[in-house]
């Protein structure tokens, strides 16, 4: 095919001068270098025919005979990706407690100190709480609790649990609990058991950058992790555990300990992402650590991962596996970051420890902070929900329609953060040049077109997206 | 300093475009005669070099996205409008 028709692309030059494309299908092709984008795209002169083909089967051209129909598969494409992002299920998070153990350096939330009182939900409100819960969403439920420190609210959780499967039924529902371990003991494990409840624990990025900024007053977080860890994993299993990682300056050198520490655990995944500035994480923290600071730990770590893999070694490391996933459009990519329209209020749910309701966890974060009352979209004593602000912030996360977005290559994959950019410039669009958003995940993206240039790399990529 | 950049050029809107992407430490404003584009750069002259360059660069950048676009604009509005529509009635 020589002659031919080009369809919608947007493209970006890279670093080492190639040029990535994409469309509105959300496929996506590297060329040699800009010269080719000129070649196929401005000027129709590409005679190469395997390239040729190649776009014509990715939807980048087209021949006159079958213009409609590869406009009907973009187009349908198109439509099952924001339609995939608009329906992907929603997580609901509880806050049964504001009172919390530790006093991290970069907590968003404010946290109160674990002895103070009035800053818990109270079992009395359960009822309500499941009334409301299953309003507002079907099964399978997922429930993720978060705090401050939930573990001192494990009376709550507890009663919750019971009523909830008296009410829904034990096969619908999964409930994870965030928390930084401390205040795991006995009866806990032992009541876990045989149940539906995993938990989601921090482990920095090294010893020295974990006990500097998860402070406790016995200063030993770190090892309290590790040894807890241990424990759950004889006691419970395996795939009752999982880890986030938060990259402070304090951990940039960290890369090698936090893989060791992994390994040494026996765990076979992570989660690994800078430090955000919401609500009252410090913001000196978030400044101080810029995505091009993050970028060289992140590919230092990334590099010593994949070469795990490759030497036999199981490793996956999920947050560049979900920017994968969206750049291959796959099924199980939903992530509430990276959506568009925004995961905010549709993808998630936040039930604060006053019955308050927001759109998402960042959302009571900046609420907490900054008093923005129509962040708040409802009250578990009433199921009508106050949508006209929310709405609004919805309506802005179409990033196909957005400065900045609308020219990205990265548009199909990325998301639309409109909470992060209310915060840091007042709007839900905000300014993309400027953005941390943009820049981390760009780069990302940028990092895996960098890493899937080497094939091995890419096997083992291709290797996650099983597990 | 001044960078003039004549209008025959860049479109107004490759023009914002490439302005929008340029990097926060360059201070710029936008005025403009009959026939030119005039950035006010409050920097020094090293920084207006780099300015200039990286300036340049994100114009030629959306100067080839506006010509490639232009014969695929409609349809792009086409298709997501017929999306849209479809995910509507779903
Ligand atoms: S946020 Fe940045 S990387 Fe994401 S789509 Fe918009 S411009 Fe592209």
């Amino acid at each position: 095919m020589t002659n031919y028709k080009s369809l919608p692309i947007k493209f970006r030059e890279l670093k080492d001068g190639r040029t990535v494309i994409s469309n509105l299908a959300n496929t996506y092709h590297v060329l040699d270098n800009i010269q080719s984008l000129r070649d196929a795209f401005e000027l129709g002169q590409c005679t190469d025919k395997n390239l040729l083909n190649e776009l014509e089967q990715k939807l980048f051209i087209t021949s006159d005979a079958d213009f409609e129909s590869k406009v009907h598969l973009t187009t349908s494409a198109f439509s099952k990706r924001i339609n995939k992002d608009l329906t992907s299920p929603r997580l609901i998070m509880i806050v049964p407690t504001l009172r919390c153990d530790h006093h991290c350096s970069y907590c968003q939330v404010s946290r109160v100190n674990a002895d103070l009182s009035g800053f818990d939900l109270q079992s009395s409100q359960i009822p309500s709480l499941i009334n409301y819960i299953t309003k507002i969403e079907k099964p399978p439920y997922k429930i993720e609790f978060q705090g401050g420190e939930p573990l001192l609210a494990f009376d709550f959780i507890q009663t919750f649990y019971e009523q909830f499967e008296i009410e829904v039924g034990k096969e619908n529902f999964n409930i994870v609990i965030a928390t930084s371990l401390s205040l795991i003991d006995e009866s806990i494990i032992n009541w876990c058991r045989g149940k539906n409840v995993g938990f989601s624990t921090s482990i920095d990025a090294g010893k020295k950058a974990h006990n500097k900024h998860r402070k406790l007053i016995t200063k030993d977080s770190f090892e309290l992790v590790q040894k807890n860890i241990n424990w759950i994993h004889h006691e419970l299993g395996r795939e009752k555990i999982g880890t986030v990682t938060t990259v402070t300056r304090d951990g940039l050198e960290g890369y090698d300990e936090l893989v060791d520490t992994h390994l040494a655990l026996g765990l076979i995944g992570m989660f690994v992402r800078p430090v955000s500035s919401y609500g009252f994480a410090e913001e000196k923290q978030a400044k101080d650590i810029s995505i091009i600071d993050f970028m060289v730990f992140y590919k230092k770590l990334i590099s010593r991962i994949l070469n795990e893999n490759l030497s036999g070694t199981p490793l996956i490391e999920h947050f560049l596996l979900i920017h994968y996933k969206r750049l291959l459009n796959s099924p199980s990519a939903a992530y509430i970051d990276l959506m568009a329209p925004a995961g905010y209020l549709k993808n998630s749910i936040l039930i604060d420890y006053t019955g308050n309701v927001f759109g998402s966890d960042e959302a009571r974060m900046v609420y907490r902070k900054y008093g923005a009352d129509e962040l708040i979209i409802g009250h578990i004593n009433n199921t009508e929900l106050n949508l006209e602000h929310s709405t609004q912030l919805l309506a802005h996360s179409f990033n196909f329609d957005v400065p900045g977005c609308s020219d990205c290559v990265y548009q199909g994959s990325c998301g639309s953060d409109p909470i992060y950019h209310l915060q840091d410039f007042g709007e839900p669009i905000g300014d993309k040049s400027y953005s941390r958003f943009c820049e981390l995940h760009k780069s990302i993206f940028d990092f895996i077109f960098e890493l899937i240039r080497d094939q091995k790399y890419k096997n083992v990529l291709d290797g996650w997206l099983n597990d | 300093m001044i960078l003039s950049l004549s209008k025959k050029l860049y479109s107004e809107l490759v023009f914002r475009k490439a302005l929008y992407w340029l990097k926060s430490e360059y201070q710029w404003t936008m005025e403009e005669n009959e026939g030119e584009w005039l950035i006010k750069l409050n920097c020094s002259q090293e920084d207006f070099v780099n300015c200039n360059y990286e300036l340049h660069k994100l114009l030629n950048d959306y100067s080839l996205r506006e010509k490639i676009d232009s014969q695929t604009d409609d349809l792009k509005l086409a298709i997501i409008r017929k999306a849209l529509k479809d995910l509507s009635k779903e």
